[in-house]
């Protein structure tokens, strides 16, 4: 019996031997034709203003690149999702060097965080012998500069304004071209707004915590730039400013907006999905006041089609965001900007640069901010006709923000501070009725509780 | 003679050693090795990542930021933040509503008034109210999310039946809302379960009950009360698990807010380790549900025990009377 089992076991096991070593790896020979491959991980669907479109550019960028490089092949890693998605997502793909792309598309928001880590490569050397570089403007080059170096690149801004429905207006009895110099004037706008068309929203100006970090950058980071005191982080004490007078006169103006029902539904305001409301409603008509960026305008051009809105331009115009009582620079816009960097591990540093330099090539950068639905950093593109013409009047206002727009603090703890200021402004847009003191306690005690009472400050 | 009765007893004591007793529990050593596939799937699957989560729980990991990849153990460091934070204890009260609210009580109520009404109802009712609750518990929390998010946001179909206009209901009553749509989406499988066990319970209980003029209410705390405890605390425990999990639909309708009132500790977990990036403290925060929901199988499995006694001892009695 025992022999007949053994019998019954070695031929299956020797076969399954065989299988194996047979499948083994064989020690491999190097080939001159074997490719390189360039990693590029990139956002599918949150930051092209359309997927088709964003796919299309970066189809082109691949299709040029692997023609003047035979023997590379780019590889991309789509990310879909979020801005939160995206970030997480790429965070873990930088946690092995197997999966780690040598280039990364990332917004300029978590560059403190990123550059920390230690991920990136510093460009200095590369940028210094690039001439395009030169033409950023300070604002944006100081995005990704961090202790004198260089991280990344940017590739795309956006810029904040505010749009306003010409009929809508016209029937409040405000005359346009119109341009607020007071967010008294803005106030007063949408009360005639709201009086003689009332099933419209008077006013677009989003928050809530739904949307995550990002959400200030839309809504009361703008606010907070057109206020008396818009600092957020005060780089002399290392602290965050948890109350400032700014601070509550950006809830102030949610309070006040709220209270007279001026404001948009709470559920479309503060809903995780709220940056893409605006486009479609204005289309239809039904916002009379937007605080939205430039890539709303984009979005109903024919190319982009989301939606298609041919004439848009005969009903919607774009003034600046006023700041609040007009003082300098008399203009509030946040800037926000997607960035490439390059992996401070990666086997190709020259390769992947020379993909970067190839984006910043004047046709395709152009290609990038007509289908990204951005501000080109580059301060000649910005004026160019044919970035201007794909959307005109828009492009080329928004265009013009580009040197007045403010970034964000970029230090790893701001994502607490956003957290901690969305939840304040939140709280103003349900219960107007809280008091500016409860509402700002909001914000001391959640950046409190979160970093210690050691790196918060109050400033009066 | 002697030889046969010492072979005799030799071959009595090793069949006495063969016999097992059957009203006795024991242990099949031999089945430990086909289980062992199964054991070492567990312990890959699921004891190792929550081991390491454990661990982690305990490190200063970010997700970005200097520590993302020279982390280190920092021993009770989190612990101690855990124990300051004040938002902490919130999102554990709020989680405490929710779990208990909509999953065991809420669910576990709802589930067990829908069978009993099933029971009565015509066949072709029986039988769209069935699907329909099995439906709703089968959608994808996704689904579930969006509906409820549409019908009770400003124009949806509950603030305009209760006159609410413009208004949001989600906004106004978060938790209360989030809660619904939890329960309503467990309700279902709750039904499921009860239904089952409402046809175990014998009829003549009840025939007896009705000869001894026994009204509707005292049948039912009498008899189907009694008869369905332990069908009663495998509902709670079920409906309290899922809802502990249920990150997906609170997440997508309210994000754990407004202002935090729906940052149940699983939506907290993550703002800590996704949003803010503090994976260390994001995994404590999840090791505190994994304790948690542990404890309370814990606790299941004690009443189940402790049942399962004083059942014996009640029929031990019994027989000796």
């Amino acid at each position: 019996m025992a022999s007949t089992v053994r019998r019954r076991c070695v031929a299956p096991l020797l076969g399954a031997a065989a299988l194996l070593f047979g499948l083994a790896p064989t020690s491999k020979v190097s080939r001159a034709d074997e490719k390189i491959i360039l990693k590029v991980a990139k956002s599918s669907d949150f930051v092209p203003v359309t997927p088709e479109a964003g796919k299309a550019w970066w189809d082109e960028m691949k299709k040029q690149f692997e023609a003047e490089h035979p023997n590379v092949e780019v590889q991309y890693i789509s990310i879909p999702g979020s801005y939160a998605d995206l970030e997480n997502k790429m965070s873990l793909l930088f946690r092995s060097r197997s999966t780690a792309p040598d280039v990364a598309e990332i917004s300029n928001l978590d560059i403190g965080p990123w550059v920390a880590s230690g991920y990136f490569l510093k460009l200095n050397d590369y940028v210094a012998k690039s001439a395009w570089w030169a033409d950023f403007p300070g604002s944006v080059k100081a995005e990704t500069t961090l202790g004198g170096d260089v991280y990344a690149v940017s590739h795309g801004e956006n810029t904040m304004a505010l749009f306003y429905d010409f009929q809508i207006l016209a029937k409040a009895g405000i005359q346009t071209p119109w341009q607020p110099k007071t967010w008294d004037d803005l106030l007063a706008a949408a009360r005639k707004i709201k009086a003689t068309s009332p099933k419209v929203w008077p006013l677009w100006v989003s928050t809530g915590t739904a949307q995550g970090v990002f959400g200030v950058e839309t809504g009361p980071g703008v606010l907070l730039l057109g206020s008396s005191d818009p600092m957020i982080f005060d780089t002399a004490t290392k602290k965050w400013v948890v109350d400032s007078v700014g601070i509550r006169q950006v809830i102030d103006f949610y309070k006040k907006a709220s209270s007279e029902g001026l404001l948009a539904p709470s559920s479309q305001l503060l809903a995780a999905t709220a940056i893409a409301t605006p486009p479609v409603e204005m289309a239809k008509g039904n916002i009379g006041l937007t605080l939205g960026g430039n890539w709303f305008s984009d979005q109903w051009t024919k190319t982009l089609c989301a939606p298609c809105w041919a004439d848009a331009s005969k009903h919607i115009g774009l003034a600046n965001f006023p700041t609040r009582d007009g003082q300098s620079p008399d203009v509030a816009s946040t800037l926000g900007g997607w960035d490439l960097a390059i992996y401070a591990k990666t086997k190709h540093p020259d390769l992947a640069w020379q993909f970067i330099d190839l984006t910043q090539r004047k046709e395709n950068m152009l290609a990038c901010d007509i289908e990204g639905g951005w501000v080109p950093p580059v301060k000649s593109l910005a004026s160019d006709p044919e970035f201007a013409n794909f959307a005109p009047p828009y492009r080329e206002l928004f265009a013009k923000l580009l040197i007045h727009s403010v970034g964000i603090p970029s230090d790893p703890n701001y994502p607490i501070w956003a957290m901690g200021m969305l939840q304040a402004t939140e709280a103003a847009v349900l219960n107007p009725n809280i008091s500016t003191d409860d509402a700002v306690q909001k914000l001391v005690d959640y950046v409190t509780n979160q970093l210690g009472s050691d790196e918060v400050e109050k400033r009066k | 003679m002697m030889a046969n009765s010492r072979a005799h007893s030799k071959a009595t004591s090793s069949e006495a050693r063969d016999l097992v007793r059957l009203d006795r529990r024991h242990i099949q050593w031999s089945s430990l090795v086909l289980l062992s596939p199964m054991g070492l799937l567990l312990f890959l699957l699921f004891l190792g990542p929550v081991g390491y989560a454990f661990y982690l729980g305990f490190t200063n990991l970010q997700l970005i930021g200097i520590n993302s990849i020279n982390y280190r153990f920092t021993g009770l460091t989190n612990l101690i933040a855990l124990w300051k934070d004040k938002e902490f204890y919130h999102s554990l009260l709020l989680t405490v509503y929710f779990v208990v609210g909509s999953g065991a009580i809420g669910s576990t109520a709802a589930g067990l008034a829908l069978a009993m009404l099933m029971e009565r109802a015509l066949p072709s009712l029986r039988a769209i109210v069935g699907a329909v609750a099995v439906l709703a518990c089968i959608l994808p929390p996704v689904t579930v999310a969006v509906v409820w998010y549409s019908v009770t946001t400003a124009g949806g179909v509950f603030p305009e039946m209760i006159g609410m206009g413009r208004d949001d209901l989600l906004y106004k009553a978060p938790m209360l809302v989030v809660s619904l749509a939890n329960g309503w989406s467990l309700c279902g499988l709750s039904m499921l379960i009860f239904a089952a066990a409402l046809k175990n319970i014998p009829r003549d209980l009840f025939e007896a009950a009705m000869l001894d003029d026994a009204t509707a209410p005292q049948r039912f705390f009498r008899i189907t009360l009694p008869m369905l405890r332990p069908t009663i605390m495998t509902s709670v425990l079920l409906m309290t698990l899922l809802s502990f999990g249920n990150f997906t639909l609170v997440f997508l309708m309210t994000g754990g807010g407004p202002e935090g009132r729906t940052n149940i500790l699983p939506v907290y977990s993550y703002l800590q380790a996704f949003a803010y990036h503090r994976l260390g403290y994001g995994a404590l925060l999840g090791n505190v549900i994994v304790v948690i929901s542990a404890l309370l199988g814990v606790i299941f499995v004690g009443i189940n025990l402790l049942t399962g006694l004083s059942t014996r001892r009640i029929r031990t009695i019994a027989g000796r009377a």
